[in-house]
């Protein structure tokens, strides 16, 4: 849901106007759960429509790391440091 | 996906940070109040179809609740993006809360003084899986 997506710097095609829609949401690095949001696509139809734009490499997905091992210290320190400053 | 060439710079590293609760609590308060933009969520207006579901007991001003998740976004810097996920307090869509703390660097349990109880199913949900928590 945190995944990042992005437009990939292929060459456009035409396409159906619902994945023209999350295309253009897509051209900075913006989560999954935030063009779900914005495209008001539910979250499921949405990844199936990401999958098909995926496949046909328009789209570029981006999984942070932290997903996968805990955040070093430092960048613990910084959330911490930030969410003091709100 | 490495070798894939995006376009828009370089691309944040996320973190996510889970807002769990009680129904009513103050979940969706939390995260607008806390997001750089306006937080992006479904909220479906409540129907008489939740009477007697939902338990309205103290809230009773309340007329929306959240049926999908809220967000919010946080930058750090140009790197870090902190993103908020504000869970669906009712237990029926307690599903989504596995999904929603995967790879989470923590999680925030609000809790209703007046309805504490609320709160157990998320803290008991987060202590499972090896959280420890702090009260304030």
């Amino acid at each position: 849901m945190t995944s990042q997506v992005v437009v990939s710097s292929v060459e456009r095609r035409e396409v159906d106007p619902e994945l023209e829609l999350i295309l253009s949401l897509c051209v900075r690095p913006v989560s999954v759960a935030e063009v779900a949001s914005r495209s008001g696509f539910a979250l499921g139809v949405l990844r199936v429509l990401l999958a098909d734009l995926l496949d046909q490499g328009l789209v570029v997905v981006h999984t942070s790391d932290w997903e996968r091992q805990r955040p070093d210290a430092r960048t613990l320190r910084s959330v911490l440091e930030r969410i003091r400053e709100l | 996906m490495e070798g894939s060439v995006a376009q828009g710079g370089p691309v944040p590293d996320t973190l996510k940070i889970v807002v769990a609760g009680g129904f009513g609590a103050g979940k969706t308060t939390l995260v607008s109040a806390l997001s750089e933009v306006e937080s992006l969520h479904t909220e479906e207006v409540m129907t008489s179809e939740s009477v007697g579901v939902d338990d309205l007991d103290g809230v009773e001003g309340k007329t929306t609740t959240t049926v999908a998740l809220d967000f919010g976004r946080i930058t750090l810097d140009g790197s870090t993006v902190v993103y908020l996920f504000g869970t669906p307090g009712q237990r029926r869509f307690s599903f989504m809360w596995e999904e929603l703390a995967q790879g989470a660097l923590g999680a925030v349990v609000l809790a209703d003084t007046r309805r504490l109880a609320d709160s157990f199913d998320a803290i008991d949900f987060f202590e499972s899986r090896g959280c420890r928590s702090w009260w304030r």
